[in-house]
């Protein structure tokens, strides 16, 4: 499994669905920033991927969320979903 | 010998904590970032402003840009206690842009008193015999964490540790995850520790990596004074302590192990407060300029009577302890320095001084505070000279404080959400800066006192905050969807329900 999103991709993401997005670590409790795309919301943030260390969150409204997930699974999962 | 278990003796692991390797590279020409000429030089040459010019420089705090020492400087220099005036307000509005209005409580938990260092200033250090030695066994970690999250209702605590091998990085990361692994059954759900920050030795990137492995909030290191020959002074140079760059670049080597929320802060007393100041204002240009985030937070403790130091309580021996009026200005100068950064003023202070300076820009505070070796459990309500680092000025108790505070009409907060969902490191610090974190604040500060309302309160704190709640409420709803979207105002009042419920632990 990859284990992160490029900066491009978050970039790609963020633009198509209208989304902040962005990739963390978690250790323990915590879930720790490494790296995000799309302006900043007001708005609920939403844990869309999460595996072992690993989550992606989202804020936005009206965004297709399952369409999302399916390609945040794709980036960080290219060989399950191959 | 003091041998540590099956370590290596005290004195031999002093010898192998120091990397020069971890701090050096990070010297320009051999030098730290603190040049005590030059700030000397700052401070001396500046002139008292006129008011357009305080203005001016406000204005741009009021931008949450963090200040220049030239300008840190001239503020310095204003004797005007109008001008003064205009100044404590705009650091009540900073804080108020930044944070809402809302403080943040937690308590410390002191794990052990053991240490290897000399500090003259210190009730801890090594020499003091007087202190009676302690270290907490993980099961009496254990407790301390049941006692405070069960029975007073606190969601963060600080964990302080001495400099020893009797609590080094392992010990740490134990106790750390003993303490996130207590979960305690409450009047209408349960309560559990959910920030774990801690105040202890600098360490190695290595063994920094331990610690953020298990999930720490803030690591919090101080460098106590800025001043290089009062450092040298203080620390004695055979030990630990004793390298000054070794403790400044501390946060640096935090953020190579992957920890995001590292804290300052240095110990007002042993130099001149406003070199202190401008110390702390050069660290958080530092930490921004290398690593684009600056402190978590900044904290400003007093010198007070500690165990057999002089230097704590004698103005003949000490000219450079801190009057209040200083220390009200020192905290305002702070605030608007690095507007961004949270603020802590502890217990260590006098209730009234705390009641003052805490709407001047503070954002976080501690109650029911005890900083005896596993004094939470004991829970003797007495304080113990020989058993503490210092004495504590304020023992009110976190439902007094509370109370107070809904008096003001401030919101207490327990809110642990921000490193919950990513909102660490550069992308918290983008939030800060942008006053948008604020929005969140303000959301979870409902949440969580609802929470410690149902669970903790009694009767005539439940009516007080009652009210805090419903005026906070009302002006969520005033400003959806102008600022907070139908979705989010909506998920808010379902998270409300569900917690008065008796569901635990929603946050936005």
């Amino acid at each position: 499994m990859a284990n992160e999103i490029s900066t491009f991709d978050l970039e790609r993401l963020a633009k198509t669905f209208g989304v902040r997005i962005w990739f963390c670590r978690r250790t323990g409790r915590r879930w720790s920033f490494i790296a995000g795309a799309g302006e900043e919301k007001v708005l609920p943030s939403e844990l869309i991927f999460e595996k072992d260390e690993t989550g992606v969150f989202v804020q936005g409204e009206d965004f297709d969320s399952q369409r999302l997930k399916a390609e945040v699974e794709r980036l960080l999962n290219p060989v399950a979903i191959a | 010998m003091h041998m540590v278990n099956d370590k290596l003796p005290a004195s031999a692991w002093v010898n192998n904590v120091i990397k020069p390797e971890e701090f050096e590279k990070y010297l320009v020409n051999g030098k730290d970032f603190i040049d005590d000429d030059k700030i000397w030089q700052q401070i001396n040459d500046s002139s008292e402003p006129d008011a357009e010019q305080v203005r001016a420089i406000l204005d741009r705090s009021f931008n949450i840009k963090t200040m220049s020492p030239e300008d840190l400087a001239t503020l310095m220099k204003v004797r005007d206690p109008q001008t003064w005036e205009e100044m404590y307000a705009m650091a009540a509005r900073i804080k108020h842009k930044i944070y809402d209005n809302r403080i943040i409580t937690f308590a410390p938990i002191y794990c052990g008193n053991f240490c290897v260092n000399n500090c003259l200033y210190c009730g801890f250090r090594a020499d003091n015999s007087k202190e009676k030695r302690a270290k907490l066994s993980i099961q009496q970690v254990k407790d301390e964490a049941e006692a405070i999250a069960g029975r007073i209702g606190h969601k963060r605590v600080i964990a302080v540790y001495g400099e020893h091998p009797e609590t080094d990085a392992d010990f740490i990361a134990e106790s750390i995850k003993a303490i996130y692994s207590v979960s305690v059954k409450t009047r209408k759900g349960h309560s559990e520790i959910r920030r774990v920050n801690i105040n202890a030795a600098p360490f190695s990137v290595a063994d920094l990596r331990k610690l953020h492995e298990v999930g720490i909030g803030t690591y919090q290191v101080f460098q106590e004074t800025y001043h290089h020959e009062t450092y040298k002074k203080l620390h004695p140079a055979n030990t630990i302590k004793g390298n000054y760059p070794w403790r400044l670049y501390v946060h640096h080597r935090a953020y190579e192990a992957g920890i995001d929320d590292v804290a300052i802060g240095c110990l007002f007393g042993l130099y001149d407060w406003r070199f202190e100041v401008m110390g702390l204002l050069y660290h958080a240009i530092e930490l921004e300029s290398r690593f684009g985030v600056g402190p978590h937070t900044i904290s400003f403790p007093r010198i007070n009577p500690a165990s057999g130091s002089p230097l704590a309580t004698d103005p003949e021996s000490n000219k450079y302890l801190v009057s209040d009026e200083d220390f009200k200005k020192l905290v305002t100068l702070l605030r608007l320095a690095v507007p961004y950064t949270g603020m802590i003023i502890t217990a260590r202070e006098r209730q009234e001084i705390r009641d003052d300076v805490m709407f001047v820009g503070c954002t976080q505070t501690d109650a029911s505070t005890n900083i005896g070796i596993g004094g939470y459990s004991k829970n003797t309500g007495k304080q113990e000279i020989d058993e503490q680092q210092f004495m504590l000025g304020d023992t009110r108790s976190l439902e007094e404080l509370i109370r107070d505070l809904a008096k003001r009409g401030v919101i207490t907060s327990f809110c642990t959400a921000g490193y919950r969902c990513g909102r660490t490191g550069d992308q918290i610090m983008d939030l800060l800066k942008k006053g948008q974190e604020k929005h969140f604040c303000k959301l979870n500060a409902i949440l969580t006192y609802r929470e410690w309302l149902d669970d903790f309160a009694g009767e005539e704190t439940k009516k007080l905050g009652e009210a805090v709640i419903k005026k906070e409420i009302e002006e969520v709803k005033k400003k959806t969807p102008s600022i907070f979207s139908k979705k989010l105002y909506d998920l808010t009042m379902q998270y409300y329900e569900r917690i008065s419920n008796g569901e635990r632990d929603l946050y936005i």
